[in-house]
């Protein structure tokens, strides 16, 4: 029965080939921006190297600092070293933790002043192993490194050429404000959509002075932020409880500030756009969705009037076949599956053009969508998840649109619709 | 023919419906992103207060102490802020530099603002004292932005010519002292205070963005060398902000250059120049995520019409198919090609003309609950006409191009054939 549907179908489409070539640009188009709203959440929300296990982080994007004593100074911002080793780095159930902070800075060589302005990332030997950097050649700076504070980098290959050319870059020396590093390893420059982990330059935190020891609100405010690797994401509760205790002993030394950690998110929570900066706000699928909503149920609806307006036309043009099928017998539930099996084979051709010209659309309009520099890579766009997307709002698309002239046709008076009569 | 064209449309309503519905749902939307390109538009086009081709920023560092290089306090006689003014002179020496300035939260497209209460002296104590933006700046910043007072004057030497410290903007102006001239007189930084403040000159509108409206701010003169010493210890000489502009041909590519070859110039015992960022630049990031916002609009828009065009063409194919008895016995009765175009592209306009007074209740509503921005652009007759006249007549043409393929159709039928049908 449904291969008689698909060779209708085919044969309709090929019959009436501008409306044909009409539906499935009307569909394509539609499915097309539809995906593109969904590959932005997708490219925020699914791992890619450096940051391949983003389901087993959690992050914690600030802290709340309030005086014991002056009830109005409140501080809403990152974490101080101290914190970061007292509470962090002691816990038990991760994998593995890491704090990081980033600032701007110039790069230059030894002998030769320059002027450019590059991202450095303070952190730490856990860095490395809650994101899966792929390394061209040396290797992480190491523990030790870490623990005498002593000068080591990590650069991206493209700094690495800027800088070197196409000489070996490892055990060569960069300097950072007045400081030599010494360069301990390449990694592939990361894209800018591993918010956590892209850098041009990583080193450790103990060998900036500014970064050790902060005494700001009592030693709890400072630049760091956290991002912790689970064994699984079933551990994320054990583990939040874990920071729960670890931030009740911190408190209880006594200190000027009450620290307090309000938010740990999970990767779902940052990708809906949930941030804990100057207040801290967590963004749940609720908020999300009816922010998003309007704008994807528009991008589908206006395909949909279109589409059903050409449907019911094509569909008003075969009444009498209709009328003839159900004269012989065809129920209603037939003559319905019949409309919307042979529009869905239109509505597929056009949401896998939609695949395809998403991932084009992506591209062409990435300067304004996501930022210019941002490389995006197969391993960011090609997941289940766009294939789910891609067949739902297909099927959505199919039955909004075919579904009112397909149930209208069905139920319509075999005398009228042979009759070809429009009164009813 | 209008009545006869209505009576078609009737009959076709059940088609009809879908596109009918699907232009009205495009003309109200369409008309909302309309409505604020236009304001962004119209905001975008006046003039911004200052100029920044040629003008970069210089970004300061300081050496930390446990530096090598670092000049111990004894070692050196100078303060941080002589040496901040000598890095500024010794860029102002550069034959390529034509000025350089040194200020405090005064750099356009950037987050760093700094806002104070300040009020006129001689109102009386009961005025409401109000935040305005704070401007710290040397007299040469208004020949490095090229800022002028009202009659386009350039502003620097009317700033030197009279005395005070303070220069306000025509806004600040306005809201003082509504319409009469600023110039000698006295604000005070609040109504407690004794000590009052000469405004000195009255410089353009200031708007931060080519996206905002202008608001009322002022500026601080540092006079001397002195006014700058004193800042300098309480905000870092490496918190200073410093601009210059590049004599006219000078290309950023060169930069890099200019600044390797003044290399030993760019240090200042512990003081140095560690970057130097083109404002074209900042302007470009800090204005993002407007412009992207911008670019999306005009995206969806082109995304309606072409649903717009595909809904027309394909309706109207479809028609065409199985009206053709109909096409061809209005041939045959005589009707010439363009009368059955200009037949069908009625029917089109009549179809969205339906859905304008639908259209103006939602228009009237959404300006009821003020949902269009009135901030930056009052609502005016004009503006109206605009943003809906430019829907209806984008609409009509996309209308007009769908129905050119039918048309071209219907046209080249043969009415014997056509009639054949019936």
């Amino acid at each position: 029965m449904f291969k008689q549907y698909l060779k209708q179908a085919l044969q309709m489409l090929k019959e009436n080939r501008l409306t044909s070539v009409i539906s499935i640009l009307g569909t394509a188009l539609s499915i097309a921006m539809i995906l593109v709203v969904v590959l932005q959440f997708q490219i925020r929300l699914v791992g890619f190297r450096p940051e391949s296990n983003r389901d087993r982080m959690l992050y914690i994007l600030g802290i709340r600092a309030d005086s014991q004593t002056d009830p109005n100074n409140r501080n809403s911002t990152a974490m101080s070293d101290g914190v970061v080793k007292e509470c962090l780095y002691p816990l038990q159930t991760p994998e593995s933790v890491t704090a990081m902070a980033k600032d701007r800075s110039i790069v230059s060589l030894p002998n030769r002043r320059l002027f450019e302005e590059y991202v450095i990332c303070y952190t730490d030997p856990g860095f490395w192993k809650v994101f899966d950097f792929h390394f061209l050649s040396g290797k992480p700076f190491t523990e030790a490194d870490f623990s005498s504070g002593l000068p080591r980098a990590v650069i991206t290959n493209t700094l690495a050429r800027k800088l070197f050319g196409s000489e070996e870059p490892v055990g060569k020396e960069i300097e950072m404000g007045y400081v030599s590093y010494a360069v301990t390893g390449v990694v592939k420059e990361p894209s800018r959509a591993a918010g956590s982990a892209y850098s041009d330059v990583w080193v450790p935190y103990t060998s900036n002075t500014n970064y050790v020891n902060n005494q700001s609100c009592g030693g709890v405010c400072g630049n760091f932020q956290a991002v912790i690797l689970a064994h699984s994401s079933g551990d994320f509760d054990a583990i939040r409880a874990e920071i729960k205790q670890a931030v009740a002993r911190y408190n209880a030394g006594g200190r000027d500030f009450v620290l307090g950690i309000n938010y740990i998110f999970s990767r779902v929570d940052v990708a809906l756009g949930s941030n804990d900066m100057n207040g801290g706000i967590q963004v749940g699928w609720l908020e999300y969705l009816t922010q998003k909503v309007p704008l994807l149920l528009f991008l589908l609806l206006v395909p949909t009037l279109n589409l059903t307006g050409v449907i019911q036309s094509s569909v008003q043009k075969r009444r009498s076949e209709m009328g003839l099928r159900k004269a012989f017998g065809a129920t209603k539930g037939r003559l319905l599956t019949q409309v919307l099996c042979e529009n869905l084979i239109t509505t597929m051709i056009g949401g896998i053009i939609g695949i395809i010209l998403s991932v084009v659309l992506l591209h062409l309009c990435k300067s304004f969508l996501l930022s210019r520099e941002m490389v995006i890579t197969f391993e960011m766009l090609f997941k289940p998840a766009l294939f789910a997307a891609a067949l739902f709002f297909t099927l959505l698309l199919n039955l909004l649109s075919a579904g009112l002239p397909a149930i209208r046709i069905a139920r319509e008076q075999i005398v009228d619709a042979l009759k070809d009569n429009d009164n009813s | 023919m209008i009545k006869h064209i209505l009576k078609i449309i009737w009959n076709q309503r059940r088609s009809n419906v879908w596109i009918f519905m699907e232009l009205l749902l495009v003309v109200a939307i369409f008309w909302v992103m309309m409505d604020s390109l236009f304001v962004d538009i119209c905001t975008y086009k006046t003039p911004l207060g200052f100029d920044i081709t040629n003008v970069y920023k210089v970004n300061f560092g300081k050496i930390s102490p446990d530096v090598p290089g670092y000049v111990p306090d004894e070692l050196h006689q100078t303060s941080d802020g002589e040496d901040v003014i000598r890095l500024a002179d010794n860029l102002r020496q550069n034959p390529e530099v034509e000025n350089a300035c040194l200020a405090i939260a005064a750099c356009p497209y950037s987050w760093n603002t700094s806002w104070v209460n300040l009020i006129q002296a001689e109102a009386d104590t009961t005025q409401k004292a109000d935040v305005f933006q704070r401007l710290q700046v040397e007299p040469a910043y208004y020949d490095v932005f090229r800022i002028t007072d009202q009659e386009g004057h350039p502003l620097r030497p009317i700033v030197e010519q009279h005395t005070g410290d303070l220069v306000i903007t025509a806004d600040l102006e306005r809201d003082f002292w509504n319409g009469q001239s600023g110039i000698g007189r006295q604000v005070k930084w609040n109504s407690s205070s004794t000590e009052s403040i000469t405004v000195a000159a009255v410089s353009t509108p200031l708007r931060r963005t080519e996206y905002d409206k202008s608001r009322p701010c002022f500026y601080v003169l540092w006079r001397s060398d002195k006014d700058i010493i004193e800042t300098v210890e309480w905000a870092q000489a490496q918190n200073l902000e410093c601009f210059i502009r590049m004599k006219d041909g000078f290309r950023s590519e060169d930069m890099e250059a200019l600044l390797q070859q003044m290399s030993d110039r760019l240090t200042v015992n512990n003081l140095y120049v560690s970057s130097i960022t083109p404002l074209q630049e900042m302007r470009t990031s800090f204005l993002k995520p407007r412009t992207d916002n911008l670019t999306k609009k005009s995206v969806l828009i082109g995304f309606m019409l072409l649903n717009v065009f595909l809904g027309i063409v394909g309706t109207f194919w479809l028609r065409t198919q199985y009206r053709q008895g109909e096409f061809g016995l209005r041939a045959a009765l005589g009707a010439s090609r363009s009368k059955l175009k200009q037949f069908m592209n009625v029917e089109g306009l009549c179809l969205l003309s339906f859905t304008v007074p639908l259209v103006l209740i939602f228009i009237v509503n959404m300006l009821y609950f003020d949902m269009p921005d009135t901030y930056r652009q009052p609502y005016s007759l004009w503006r109206f006409l605009v943003t809906f006249g430019g829907t209806c007549l984008l609409l009509a043409g996309m209308i007009w191009v769908g129905i050119w393929f039918p048309a071209q159709k219907i046209a080249k039928m043969d009415p014997a054939e056509s009639l054949h049908y019936e």
